[in-house]
């Protein structure tokens, strides 16, 4: 039998493994046989589009999605930056805070469960001046996590806000550097800085981000 | 309209929104095959996923002188669609029923759809012997091999081959426009 009698076999995966092999063979020497094949491959798969297509679910993308970025996964050098931030944080408190450091290693942990979440998407909170205050991360799921630069300064609280529209919604008042809450409904989130128990209105906006 | 090639390029390059616009030509005609390959929504539904993500991944192995980049989603997605008949020992018994009060379940309204090829290909298939594009669709769709096919219906193993091979010659012929539709 002549190698192109084979062909059709061969894209259906009919051939013996020592066949497909030596039609193999043949194909690397011959332009004219693969041509052939092309064009038979072409024509074998038109075949479905035979079939009315079926429109998805529209979870279907959003699997695909997740996994793509899965597999892209979080930086490394923005965890070790971010680490090695958060150490240089704990060396300046001291080992006699113990409370405090308690609750440092808290917000670490808390941190680090968020960074390693492979779905999560963050931006840099900055202030007028364009300098970075803080992190925003958030996650699919609407859970969103607000890690600031520093702790907020004596005698005033941080305030986390949601903006729709023009209308800021107060998201509860911080004095940490580590703060979560939820973005779900909101366009815009940002924190500003409050005297303490927080204000009804912002009154010294630090930054905010998109989070639509 | 941006063409397949340059998408799958900057897909080979880790664009999620090329990624995505491939999805949105051809994830109703995959999801399409799969359910009529695999016969249930929730298998054809996870081998749509794994489909793309493969697609996502392998992307740079694109060759285009091997074909479309339709021909090669469709080779992914029938690949892992075989993989699951042969591990689950069992093709489907029959092709899924479409669910129309199934709200997910938007038959024909698939975005951009357009049916020149669905009638194309159909045209085409019916210029076939009927027990030959039988055969060809059996071993298409459904992995059945040579011997498979011969005891499926009865026939001497030569004829099945004969056949099928001459229903993909034919196929190609009419898709080429090589032949007109009732004869050379």
């Amino acid at each position: 039998m002549e190698a192109r009698d084979l062909l059709p076999d061969y894209l259906l995966g009919q051939l013996e493994p020592e066949e497909a092999r030596r039609l193999e063979e043949q194909l690397e020497r011959s332009p004219e046989l693969r041509a052939e094949l092309e064009a038979l491959r072409a024509a074998l798969f038109r075949l479905p589009d035979q079939l009315a297509p079926v429109t998805p679910p529209p979870r279907a993308w959003q699997g695909i999605q997740a996994r793509t970025r899965r597999g892209r996964g979080v930086p490394w050098p923005w965890v070790t930056g971010i680490a090695a931030g958060l150490a240089l944080v704990f060396a300046s408190f001291g080992l006699y805070e113990w409370q405090a450091l308690r609750a440092l290693r808290a917000e670490q942990a808390k941190v680090a469960h968020w960074l390693s979440e492979p779905e999560g998407k963050w931006r840099a909170i900055k202030n007028a001046r364009g300098e970075g205050v803080g992190t925003m991360i958030w996650l699919e799921d609407g859970g969103c996590l607000i890690v600031m630069k520093d702790p907020a300064p004596e005698g005033k609280v941080y305030q986390a806000w949601g903006r729709k529209g023009d209308k800021p919604v107060s998201l509860g008042v911080f004095r940490g550097r580590v703060y979560e809450t939820r973005f779900e409904g909101f366009e815009r989130m940002g924190v500003s800085l409050e005297p303490p128990g927080g204000s009804a209105q912002p009154t010294e906006p630090l930054g905010s981000v998109s989070v639509s | 309209m941006e063409p397949d090639s340059d998408l799958i390029r900057q897909v080979a390059q880790g664009d999620e929104t090329a990624l995505e616009e491939l999805y949105r030509r051809y994830g109703g005609k995959v999801y399409a095959l799969l359910l009529h390959v695999l016969g249930g929504r929730e298998e054809a539904e996870e081998v749509l996923q794994d489909s793309f993500v493969q697609l996502y991944k392998e992307a740079r192995r694109y060759d285009p002188q091997r074909g479309g980049v339709s021909t090669f989603l469709f080779t992914i997605a029938r690949n892992l669609a075989l993989s699951r008949l042969r591990a689950r020992r069992a093709r489907p018994q029959k092709v899924l029923d479409h669910d129309l009060h199934d709200p997910e379940q938007e038959l024909g309204l698939w975005h951009e759809h357009d049916p020149t090829d669905r009638v194309l290909v159909q045209r085409a298939l019916a210029q076939l012997a009927p027990e030959d594009r039988r055969l060809l669709e059996e071993s298409f769709y459904w992995g059945y091999s040579h011997s498979e096919l011969a005891e499926r219906h009865a026939m001497p193993l030569g004829t099945v081959k004969t056949r099928v091979r001459r229903a993909l010659l034919r196929l190609r012929e009419f898709l080429e426009g090589r032949v007109r539709e009732g004869g050379e």
